[in-house]
């Protein structure tokens, strides 16, 4: 049975090749110039369908990959050579596994270290450092068979103390953001406890060394995300021997030592990073010799050096979307990439916080006055997906559905089933919300003009509302994401607000528990507790039959939306342009680059 | 003199006193929290600030901010995760240093030349000449010796390898050429304009002057790249645009943008502080001797119509050093006008602290440095009446 | 005779073109005010440039006035085709035409419309800022100079630490503290600037307040707040317009700036600052019109001024008249 809950993840791979395919996948195919938002995603839907049918020979293998080995295998790449010439937006926060927290810091901890597993182009589980694993009956035992021939990029052999080494480096670091990956580890929740020199020392009994080359893993109940979530970079390892040496400087050029396919080159803070490729990767070297990576903080600025040609690729500009895709001049340049990131708008649900919460009618009134279509097309040039729905199309048990299509009448009368059936309590309500809080601070729309995107989307809603509920919300920004992220989550102050969330791994469970479960414990987005829906996708977690698993959160999912818990309104697009000359390059869902199958053609 | 100017250096305390106190109290009184992650659960969020210290009292964390100031610890920049200090981030990292002999003890070495050097031709000067070497060393050695200081380290800024420079490094270099710009182009067509009052070179001069004053530089530098572009397209040439890390030669168009608003304001203020020179009874004596007109402009206009200049120079040349935030940015230079910004979007506490407290040391040394030129461009003013203010 | 340095510098720190003014201004004080501004004003009117600038102005207030019924749109109304084939995203940045005299935004909106409501802001802020600049600079100017001693030290000293503040920083950290309405929009810009019109005012009253007319106020008993507003305030006003002439665009381009980093003012009535870095992002796919036409705008405003400042000041300046050949 154990391979069926691997089987499921497999699908949601090859789910997503097809949502690549239908939008270019990565660099070959281009997006035809008229492809709509809307276009694009009925498209995948039905790439999507036909992808079902190759899946099972890619499961077939992959099961194998539950009980046997089929990893440890090289990797036989063309070596075109040359130097890909890549930019971010800014200087990695640090290249320690164990700190990082930016994207920037992921793509390049993702290059220079190794986990047990990776996320391959379609965000499939791929064997990394492990060549293989076993998953005992019960789903609480993880055993992993590393391999016997990864070296660090200073020779040193790898073996699974420095696995275990690497993880606990993690947890000891108290200042750390990310080590909740950990989570449901035997021993992780009393270790991440510990403070000052206690925590320093602090280990989490859960894993351990058998022998040199096998790590066991304990976990207090199933966890289907564990293979996914181990691909995450807090798991990458580290070589203790230079960590120990070298202390806090270890991250610099010429120091670092991972066992990646590319090595840190040089390392000019706030100005550039170069990747050199490893010759001695344990799959095989890298197909190009070197990523040169500019920190470019401008978008404008950076586009403009793609079209000077100094750069390879370059992520478009919100403002130059629609435009890019009809110009002749990036014809076959352009590739869209839908995100799992997704946007909503959120309600409070604490006593005394606003009118949304008690009343469903209210929530569905608005609900029902948002045209999507006016926000992904118009507001946001195409840098966005309509959504109707939490979860994003891409990831497993997503599945269409619409609890309240756009409509204005209906929205008037459910604003008046909401009690709001004169043009007076209208009016009070619109000053009600306007002057919510101490000096009216907490009320209107919230959001924060700080994140791409967001100005434009509260804009549209709120002219939306005006026109189709003649309620006129004011706008009111929160000048940065640090106050924002404050005000809004646990008892947070704002009514309505901007919701937003990205998957840190591609997993349902990961949108649910954050979002909209009970658990006051965790990560509270938003503070909506409902119990059946709870249980539903709780249910969904557990479940290790894909079938059954999908439509226990589907089921979750129609709860969620039938109640109007919140607006799902679009989910983001990245749109990047690539010189033809490039291919195989790797930039998925996730925000995440990968070069090491990228080929420059001369 | 010695007085004065020590007292003007006890006017520091006070003003890093009210900078860094005020700067603490605002920047703390942003709701908020500097670990922006979303994935962060509350309770692991109060965790990690405590673990910064950021849940003892504020006038602890001020007091404790302030005793590692002294000591050169600027604290650890929260942005980085505190992987990189405030003083890395600014200053440079590790590896900086080209040669081995710290950074003071060359300043003190080129000191050390010229004063001996400028003392002894002073005092042979002085036996030959039978004149009061005491004023001769007011007179000569302290300008030659700050003139010296100053091109020494000009070239050392130009010249110290910038792959481990912090961003203070840029930001310099990118000011002082605009400095040298605003300088070269302001004052000689504010002059020009005032000898031609009212003529249509004035009127012309004076509307450039205007509407390099009007466009924001955040437009004007992004239409300069794609000129290149376009430049490059055309010609066929490969001209590199906005390099990350940029040498000298890359910093002459932002350089020329960034000083050209700079020059508009020094032309305009050149333009009518000369115009008042011009009028002024002394100049009419010597226009009357039968001197021409444009020599005794520049001759003996100038030096009087400095003072003023001299003065908003000073204000700005605090500005350009410490960088812009819009043409460093659009230019993709790593230089440190972006912190000025992003502490203060991320909450990054150090980083705020740091900007700031650079900026006004700047703005007070520098100030402090225009207070000691007014004597050399007007020898009427004695320091030995500045006491207090 | 040797001045102090604290006077001499203090005239000297004034910024740009109100330092001189001020000097000059100096001569002033012994004439009688009425007839001062009277000769101003007949100065005034024979400058063409400056009286163009007033012409301008004077429109620009009006459009900002009148703004309802110049507009023709509201500046929410979006212009989309539901109809059309064509995906919204390729209704957006129309260019000019007969609806759309500047064509559209990125959401559609009509930037003619947009650019009339915002000049309603970016006026205000320079206005309003330049309104609080004086009603914290020219009380503490007026005390630090008038009765100088531990007043004038202490204020000097606040004056001084807020000059020592980078201007966008401290701006940016009020605005992050109150949140970036529009009214703290001009709080924070005046905060970060009033130090300069506080060294000016005090600078003049130095120069003023032995002046024999003065003295004899005080020795017939005149009363302080008497002298200080009937016979001080009146002669240092021209200094004092002519800064307040320049600030205003001075704040009208910090404003923008502070549009540019995204912090400023309600987001539903952009100033033109912000139409200009909405422009800047787009203006390279898209008709440049969307960055030409509010950056026009600030030009035009602050050469306007500009003019009338120079204006101001040259009319003022009795000495400008006897020196011209």
């Amino acid at each position: 049975m154990r391979w069926r809950r691997f089987l499921s993840y497999l699908t949601l791979g090859v789910f997503l090749a097809g949502v690549l395919a239908a939008c270019g996948d990565s660099t070959a195919t281009t997006v035809p110039a008229a492809t709509t938002a809307a276009a694009t995603t009925a498209a995948a839907a039905t790439t999507a369908a036909a992808a079902a049918t190759t899946a099972a020979p890619a499961a077939t293998t992959a099961a194998a990959a539950a009980t046997t080995a089929v990893g440890g295998k090289k990797v036989d790449r063309v070596v075109t050579g040359g130097t890909f010439r890549w930019t971010m937006s800014g200087e990695p926060d640090s290249l320690d596994p164990s700190i990082a927290t930016a994207q920037e810091s992921v793509n390049m901890i993702n290059e220079l270290f190794d986990g047990p597993t990776e996320l391959d182009s379609n965000l499939k589980v791929q064997p990394a450092l492990a060549e293989s694993w076993t998953i005992s009956p019960d789903g609480k035992t993880y055993t992993l068979k590393i391999r016997k021939d990864v070296k660090f990029h200073n020779g040193d052999p790898l073996k699974a103390a420095d696995l275990i080494y690497s993880w606990n480096r993690v947890i000891q670091y108290e200042k750390g953001e990310y080590n909740f990956v950990f989570d449901g580890i035997v021993g992780y929740n009393e270790a991440v406890k510990l403070t000052g020199d206690d925590r320093k020392k602090a280990t989490v009994s859960g894993y351990k060394a058998v022998d040199d080359y096998t790590v066991e893993i304990q976990l207090t109940q199933p966890a289907a995300d564990l293979l996914l979530r181990m691909a995450l970079h807090p798991w990458k390892v580290v070589d203790k021997a230079v960590v120990e040496k070298l202390g806090d400087k270890w991250t610099e050029a010429g120091n670092l030592v991972g066992t990646g396919a590319f090595t840190l080159k040089e390392w000019k803070h706030n100005q550039s990073i170069r990747l050199e490729f490893n010759p001695s990767y344990y799959e095989g070297r890298a197909s190009i010799d070197a990523v040169s990576v500019e920190l470019i903080k401008e978008g404008a600025t950076a586009k403009l050096k793609y079209d000077n040609g100094e750069l390879d690729a370059v992520e478009v500009p919100v403002a130059d979307f629609s435009k890019v895709k009809s110009d002749a001049k990036y014809k076959g340049q352009v590739t869209q990439i839908p995100r799992t990131r997704t946007n909503f708008i959120g309600f409070n649900y604490t006593d005394g916080k606003g009118p949304f919460g008690k009343s469903k009618d209210l929530r569905k009134a608005f609900y029902q006055a948002i045209d999507r279509r006016l926000i992904a097309e118009g507001a946001l040039q195409g840098a966005g997906l309509p959504l109707n729905t939490l979860l994003v199309p891409g990831l497993p048990s997503y599945k269409p559905y619409d609890a309240y299509p756009f409509d204005p009448a209906k929205a008037k009368a459910s604003l008046a089933a909401a009690g709001f059936d004169t043009p007076d309590k209208v009016k009070k309500l619109e000053d009600d919300l306007n002057n919510f809080g101490p000096a009216g601070k907490s009320g209107g729309f919230a959001y924060t003009p700080e994140r791409a995107g967001w100005q434009q989307a509260s804009e549209s809603y709120v002219q939306q509302w005006k026109q189709n509920l003649g309620i006129t919300l004011k706008l009111n920004p929160v000048p940065t994401f640090a106050e924002f992220r404050q005000r809004r989550t646990g008892d947070g102050e704002f009514p309505i607000y901007f919701g937003s969330w990205g998957a840190d791994y591609p997993d349902p469970a990961n949108f649910y528990q954050p979002l909209a479960g009970c658990d006051v414990s965790g990560i509270q987005v938003i503070k909506y507790c409902n119990k059946d829906f709870d249980t539903a996708w709780k249910a969904g977690g557990a479940e290790s039959d894909s079938a059954k698993r999908d439509v226990l959160y589907q089921q979750a999912e129609k709860l969620l939306q039938d109640d109007a818990a919140l607006i799902p309104t679009y989910s983001g697009v990245y749109t990047i342009l690539v010189r033809p000359n490039v291919t195989n390059w790797t930039y998925n869902p996730q925000g995440n680059t990968r070069f090491k199958e990228a080929q420059l053609k001369k | 003199m010695g007085k004065y100017v020590i007292n003007r250096l006890l006017q520091v305390i006070p003003v890093f006193i009210g900078v860094t106190l005020i700067t603490f109290v605002m920047a703390h009184s942003i709701p908020g929290s500097p670990l922006t992650s979303e994935k962060l659960s509350e309770s692991a969020r109060k965790q990690i600030e405590a673990s910064y210290g950021l849940n003892r009292p504020l006038y602890e964390q001020y007091f404790i901010y302030i005793f590692n100031f002294m000591r050169g610890d600027w604290g650890p920049s929260f942005e980085r995760k505190g992987t990189q200090t405030v003083t890395e981030i600014l200053f440079g990292y590790k590896g900086t240093e080209t040669s081995n002999t710290p950074f003071w003890l060359q300043l003190v070495g080129v000191l050390a030349v010229t004063v001996v050097v400028v003392a002894g031709l002073g005092l042979v000067w002085a036996q030959v000449k039978k004149v009061d070497w005491l004023g001769l060393f007011r007179s000569w050695l302290l300008p030659t010796v700050l003139l010296t200081l100053s091109a020494y380290l000009i070239f050392v800024i130009f010249t110290l390898d910038t792959s481990k420079a912090g961003g203070f490094l840029f930001s310099l270099r990118l000011g002082i050429m605009a400095f040298a710009f605003m300088l070269i182009v302001g004052i000689p067509l504010g002059i020009i304009a005032a000898l031609k009052q009212n003529s249509w070179l004035d009127y012309t001069l004076t509307t450039i002057a205007l509407v390099g004053f009007s466009i924001p530089s955040f437009v004007l530098g992004l239409l300069a790249l794609i000129a290149v572009v376009l430049i490059n397209a055309w010609l066929g040439t490969n001209f590199s645009i906005a390099p990350s890390s940029p040498t000298t030669a890359d910093l002459i168009l932002p350089a020329i943008l960034l000083g050209a608003r700079e020059a508009s304001i020094i032309a305009r203020l050149t333009r009518s502080s000369m115009l008042e020179v011009i009028r002024q009874d002394y100049m009419r004596t010597a226009q009357a001797k039968g001197l021409n007109n444009q020599r005794v402009a520049i001759g003996h206009g100038l030096k009087n119509a400095f003072i003023p200049i001299l003065t908003v120079l000073g204000d700005r040349l605090a500005g350009l050093l410490t960088g812009s935030v819009t043409i460093e940015r659009v230019f993709n230079i790593p230089g440190i006008g972006y912190y000025f910004v992003s502490s203060i979007l991320v909450l990054d506490y150090p980083m705020i602290l740091g900007t700031t407290v650079l900026y006004a040391m700047l703005v007070v040394f520098i100030n402090l440095a225009v207070d000691l030129l007014y004597g050399y461009f007007d020898p009427r003013i004695s320091y030995a009446k500045g006491s207090a203010a | 005779m040797a001045k102090s340095t604290k006077e001499r510098t203090d005239q000297a720190d004034l910024p740009g073109a109100a330092a001189e003014a001020a000097r000059t201004l100096q001569a002033l004080s012994n004439k009688k005010s009425s007839s001062l501004w009277g000769d101003a004003w007949k100065r005034l009117r024979r400058n063409k440039l400056a009286m163009l600038g007033l012409i301008v102005m004077a429109l620009l207030i009006l459009m900002a006035i009148f703004a309802p019924w110049i507009a023709r749109y509201e500046t929410d109304q979006n212009f989309y085709d539901r109809n059309s084939p064509r995906p919204y995203s390729e209704q957006n940045y129309q260019p000019p035409s007969a609806d759309h005299w500047m064509g559209t935004t990125g959401q559609n909106y009509d930037l003619w419309a947009r650019v009339v409501y915002g000049s309603r802001i970016s006026l205000s802020v320079g206005l309003i800022v330049q309104a609080i600049v004086l009603l914290i600079g020219l009380p503490l100017g007026l005390i630090a100079g008038y009765f100088g001693g531990w007043f004038d030290i202490i204020i000097m000293r606040i004056t001084d630490i807020f000059r020592a503040f980078p201007y966008l920083l401290l701006a940016l950290l009020f605005l992050s503290i109150f949140g970036s309405s529009i009214a703290w929009v001009y709080v924070a810009i005046a905060i970060s600037t009033w130090p300069v019109m506080t060294r000016l005012v005090r600078g003049q009253i130095l120069g003023l307040k032995n002046k024999e007319f003065v003295e004899a106020a005080r020795a017939v008993g005149v009363t302080t707040p008497r002298i200080l507003i009937k016979h001080i305030l009146p002669n240092i006003l021209g200094p004092i317009i002519v800064a307040v002439s320049f600030g205003v665009p001075e704040a009208i381009i910090i404003e923008a700036f502070l549009g540019y980093i995204g912090v400023s003012g309600d987001p539903a009535a952009p100033s033109w600052g912000r139409l200009i870095s909405e422009g800047r992002e787009a203006f390279q796919s898209n008709p440049p019109t969307i960055l030409l036409f509010p950056t026009l705008m600030v030009v035009l405003t602050v050469m306007s001024l500009n003019f009338v400042g120079d204006g101001l000041r040259d009319a003022l300046d009795p000495k400008q008249t006897n020196g011209r050949k």
